[in-house]
């Protein structure tokens, strides 16, 4: 479990308190410029915040400032920034290598992940030369496979088409349903809001909701807020098509 | 048209060679007369099929310079030049700049290797940056590129720096 407490970054995040539950699906919403990416840097220990960000592990007290790297993993929106290998597969290892892993098990953590993120076929390919939802898949692999606790990610559906937000969403359910801690953020809360466990809604640096999304659901004015919602919570059938 | 001096991934014994023995062997040719490397250069170009013809449009300023050396210094020096523009073009043909950068470790330290590693992956940011900067001027009429395009670029990546940093912690990159 993940537990945010008391956070303080400059004037943008104010009093921030939360928690993340192992295997959860936490959902953060907010307008832009309410502190929605700044909250996950901090989170990720990329910002010098105020605060505590800890990681109840079966006991064990792990502090996310000092070893933020084991607990956390941030997918960023530009996929393009965290890409460094000049093949997919060297950018896989890349994280790897940077944690000092033996050469055989970075070849074999590679060839597990490429299979199970299904980009065998892309492992030889110049990260250059891949669309933007195969970057947006690599980047998300490069920060799966040095197995954080939580998996962050920032505007994930940020420059796709449709058939590249059906297929990270896909993926993002996929490893929700394998176990992985997800705490996504967007502000296209109606594409996810359906498959996430909680919600949360941030305005001005501070949370003005959180708790269970079907709970909160009828009870958000949403136009007021900022966010607009079209159809039924239940409404899946496009992400099925 | 085929970019020079750029990596092609193939599985020969050059490609295969460990990177450090190649620069060495590269920069051995400064010391050694032409017309002993000059053929074992041309014979490895053969066995790595190096698409020379594919290269001449960009090897032209090269050729050029030659015949300026030529005329200049006499054709030995010429020779000499057109040798080093080979073992160069078979160097970065065979060699990952990467794997390069990589190998270096032993010699100039990890952080120096790990500095020319992410240089090397920035460099796909900076080229698009030029390119939707270029784009973007000519889109709005600019039809000549002056200095404040190179003021706007670097003012740009500047902004981009910042966030590249933080991506690159994201990766386990400590330095």
């Amino acid at each position: 479990m993940l537990e945010i407490k008391n956070l303080f970054y400059k004037n943008i995040l104010k009093n921030i308190n939360l928690t993340i539950n192992d295997g959860s699906f936490t959902l953060l919403a907010g307008k832009n410029g309410s502190g929605k990416s700044c909250l996950l840097r901090c989170i990720q220990g990329l910002y010098k915040y105020k605060g505590e960000v800890i990681y109840h592990d079966k006991g064990t007290i792990i502090s996310a400032k000092e070893k933020s790297w084991d607990v956390t993993g941030l997918v960023f929106q530009d996929a393009q920034m965290q890409i460094v290998g000049q093949t997919v597969a060297k950018d896989l290892a890349f994280g790897l290598e940077m944690k000092h892993y033996d050469k055989q098990l970075i070849k074999t953590k590679v060839q597990e992940t490429l299979k199970s993120f299904s980009i065998e076929n892309l492992k030889d390919r110049a990260p250059s030369t891949l669309s933007g939802g195969e970057k947006r898949k690599v980047a998300i692999a490069d920060i799966m496979i040095m197995k954080p606790k939580v998996l962050l990610l920032d505007e994930p559906f940020a420059n796709l088409d449709y058939d590249g937000v059906k297929n990270i969403l896909k993926l993002i359910v996929s490893l929700h349903k394998e176990g992985h801690t997800i705490f996504l953020v967007t502000h296209e809360i109606e594409k996810v809001l359906a498959l996430a466990d909680n919600l949360i809604i941030l305005e001005d640096g501070k949370i003005i909701k959180q708790g269970l999304v079907k709970d909160l659901y009828n009870k958000i004015p949403w136009e007021e807020i900022g966010l607009r919602i079209r159809g039924p919570l239940e409404d899946q059938s496009w992400l099925e098509e | 048209m085929t970019e020079i001096f750029s990596y092609r991934n193939k599985n020969t014994f050059l490609h295969r060679l460990n990177p450090i023995i190649k620069l060495i062997l590269m920069l051995s040719i400064a010391f050694i007369p032409w017309y002993f490397t000059f053929p074992v250069l041309v014979l490895s170009a053969l066995i790595i099929r190096l698409p020379i013809i594919k290269y001449l449009k960009n090897l032209i300023f090269f050729f050029i310079l030659a015949i300026l050396i030529y005329f200049s210094t006499g054709w030995q020096s010429s020779m000499k030049f057109i040798t080093i523009i080979l073992s160069g073009l078979i160097l970065t043909d065979t060699t990952e700049p990467m794997d390069l950068a990589k190998s270096l470790e032993p010699v100039l330290g990890r952080t120096f290797s790990l500095l020319v590693q992410l240089t090397l992956a920035m460099l796909p940011i900076v080229f698009k940056t030029c390119e939707t900067v270029r784009l973007t001027r000519k889109a709005r009429g600019e039809r000549f590129i002056g200095l404040s395009y190179l003021e706007m670029i670097l003012s740009v990546l500047l902004d981009k720096s910042d966030e590249i940093t933080l991506a690159y912690k994201t990766r386990n990159v400590h330095y």
